[in-house]
């Protein structure tokens, strides 16, 4: 009895420690409506936390047009601070016209990047991650990838790191890579990797290049030449920054273009606009809550920084005039181009763009690529990636690394 | 006991308190989802694993496949017992009439969303060749019932098997398309073509846009159910056609555009 008394301290301690541990993993924090995610089983939704204590939080489902779709896209610091940052991100149409005027191909909506048309990946597609499967397939490879520095001061430094989600879409000879990269500090980065075989092959030497020998391409007469073609990517961004309420949109650029001085320009779009991007002018555009601020007082925003190099315009196809669509949340507006009418929706998203009020915005935004086909895309093309950021501007009070 | 022994012993129960309490930090997961998360391998594992699949399926999880099965048979029920006075189209084959193009997950409003909680349900379409148009049938799961069913024409989505394998035998029994490709597959393969399993299709939905050819704006596609084709062979040579049908009519529409 003696000897135990002795000992309670210890014993006070101990259980002390357990019982506290125990209460701080089980008191769940009450939920917003945006912290619910609307899926349950760990087969839909990918939470991971990097190695710098941030963490993404998301669900993925599977549809048959769209192929891989995002859904309830949150980040958590390292801190513990969450930001919610889009309600629904998915690719919107993967349009393909070729240099001789046909074929013109609407891969999303007239041949699907979903069902039969996503590759079921093996474990040596995903190196270091874990494969998720749908209906005995598996479609999403999610893995943590090191992105090199995150910063580098003097002697200080720190390696970053970001979480990698794709999925792969077979369409005719092309394989597209839906890539999706959720670097540590809060950044995102949609991408389209190209991959595959070439599709098509010409003898007319105006629309392609000269690739001798090579397999794919055995033409019956005529030199031949791999046809060259566009990669026209849009993506659909739904973004509800800290929640559905108080979203507006606001272009950031900067005068003064030829001359020594720049100046900030910034307009908010209070009804839904189309854009062109402006490489002179530093044109980009962010997603701002106004109710929402962050502890230096600003309003925390997500800004879409594009990165287009090739511009692909045609009079007759009103989606290429512009490469920034924002619009008005709108059930029936789902794919850039031949977007389903019968719901009273417009064909393509020049026609969802007419003057409504933006309360709820959605951004389109495309991201063009002219392939010049190379004697180097015999026997497989080499990956052509596409991309552009999401970074966050105040969102926090400071970096989140 | 000596009091060097009773301190000793008591900081040897203190560190394995410590140690239960940084086990539980360590390894109880904080929430549901944490606890259903499958931990990442080490990016230097060469290979992935396989995550288990999910057991049941609910919000936005896409439908299962029995899901799908049920979808489409209480759709195909309800669309046999309505009275549609259209009748069949004589170009397509009796079994293809009415084809099942695919179920999915339907897509709830937002607001619906913001709700929390909605019925598992399914959009169900199915392509009426005797009436060229889309009719999609919202099937709600936890019911068993049709919330709605509606017919559009205009819209075409994806072609299925039986459509693309119905193009192939268009373009193979057209006079001038068929002998282009039994050529090309000759001269590619050094074997005759003699059954559409020799060669490798995909086959994509073509409509009418303000840059199409003259031929696929008379021949209507988008209102008609058009394919384009794009042909390989087994070791991967390229047919170089492209060419284009009308399932509605059973017509052949052009080689090259």
């Amino acid at each position: 009895m003696r000897k135990l008394r002795m000992l309670m301290p210890g014993l006070l301690v101990a259980l002390g420690l357990v019982a506290v541990a125990l209460i701080s993993r089980t008191m769940a924090t009450p939920a917003a409506a945006t912290d619910r995610l609307p899926c349950a089983s760990a087969a839909f939704t990918i939470n991971e936390r990097l190695p710098n204590g941030a963490r993404w939080t998301m669900c993925w489902e599977e549809r048959f047009r769209e192929g891989v779709v995002l859904r309830s896209i949150k980040y958590t610091s390292p801190a513990g601070e969450a930001v919610f940052v889009l309600s629904q991100a998915n690719l919107a149409q993967i349009f393909v016209p070729y240099d001789p005027g046909t074929p013109r191909f609407h891969d999303l909506s007239d041949y699907g990047l979903g069902d039969s048309h996503l590759n079921n990946m093996t474990p040596a597609d995903c190196p270091g991650g874990v494969l998720l499967q749908n209906n005995g397939r598996n479609i999403i490879c999610k893995t943590i990838v090191p992105v090199g520095y995150g910063y580098k001061y003097y002697d200080t430094q720190k390696q970053a790191s970001a979480l990698q989600v794709f999925s792969v879409s077979h369409i005719g000879a092309y394989n597209y890579i839906n890539h999706w990269l959720f670097y540590d500090d809060g950044t995102i980065e949609p991408a389209v990797g190209a991959t595959g075989q070439l599709q098509m092959c010409t003898s007319n030497p105006q629309h392609g290049w000269r690739i001798d020998g090579q397999q794919r391409c055995t033409l019956s007469s005529g030199q031949p030449y791999g046809t060259s073609h566009m990669h026209n990517y849009y993506w659909r961004l739904d973004f509800d920054i800290n929640g559905i309420s108080n979203n507006v949109v606001e272009q950031i650029e900067f005068s003064g273009n030829q001359t020594e001085q720049r100046q900030l320009v910034q307009s908010t779009m209070l009804s839904e606009q189309k854009v062109q991007v402006s490489p002179t002018t530093f044109r980009s555009w962010r997603v701002k809550n106004t109710a929402a601020l962050n502890s230096d007082g600003h309003q925390r925003s997500y800004e879409l920084i594009p990165d287009n190099y090739h511009n692909f315009r045609n009079t007759n196809e009103p989606w290429t005039q512009n490469d920034l669509y924002v619009t008005q949340y709108n059930p029936c507006e789902l794919w850039a181009t031949h977007n389903p009418t019968s719901g009273g929706c417009g064909d393509d998203v020049s026609d969802f763009v007419n003057d409504q009020t933006i309360t709820d915005p959605v951004l389109w935004y495309g991201l063009s690529f002219h392939h010049l086909t190379r004697d180097e895309d015999d026997p497989y093309m080499s990956s052509h990636w596409n991309s552009y950021l999401l970074v966050p501007r105040d969102a926090f009070a400071a970096q989140q690394r | 006991m000596r009091s060097t022994q009773v301190v000793l012993k008591n900081v040897a129960l203190v560190a394995l308190g410590m140690l239960a309490a940084f086990a539980i930090m360590r390894w109880l997961p904080t929430d549901r989802s944490a606890q259903a998360q499958q931990e990442l391998l080490m990016p230097e594992q060469a290979v992935g694993v396989v995550a288990a699949p999910a057991k049941g399926r609910t919000g936005t999880e896409p439908l299962s496949t029995d899901e799908q099965k049920t979808a489409a048979s209480i759709a195909l029920k309800y669309l046999g017992s309505q009275r549609v006075s259209a009748k069949d189209n004589p170009a397509v084959p009796a079994d293809q009439q009415l084809e099942l193009l695919f179920a999915e997950r339907h897509e709830e409003s937002k607001a619906t969303y913001a709700r929390g909680a909605w019925e598992r349900r399914a959009d169900v379409y199915l392509y009426d060749y005797r009436r060229d148009g889309v009719i999609l049938n919202v099937v709600n799961l936890a019911t068993g019932k049709i919330d709605s069913s509606d017919f559009a024409r205009g819209a075409q989505p994806p072609l299925t098997q039986n459509e693309i394998d119905r193009a192939v035998q268009i373009v193979m029994t057209h006079p001038q398309a068929g002998k282009t490709l039994s050529q090309e597959f000759a001269r590619l393969t050094g074997t005759n073509l003699k059954d559409a399993s020799q060669v490798e299709v995909a086959g994509f939905i073509q409509l009418t846009d303000p840059s199409s050819s003259p031929l696929v704006r008379a021949a209507s596609c988008g209102s008609h159910r058009c394919a384009q084709l794009l042909f390989s062979t087994p070791s991967g040579e390229m047919v170089s056609i492209t060419p284009i049908v009308d399932l509605s009519t059973g017509l052949f529409v052009s080689l090259n555009n």
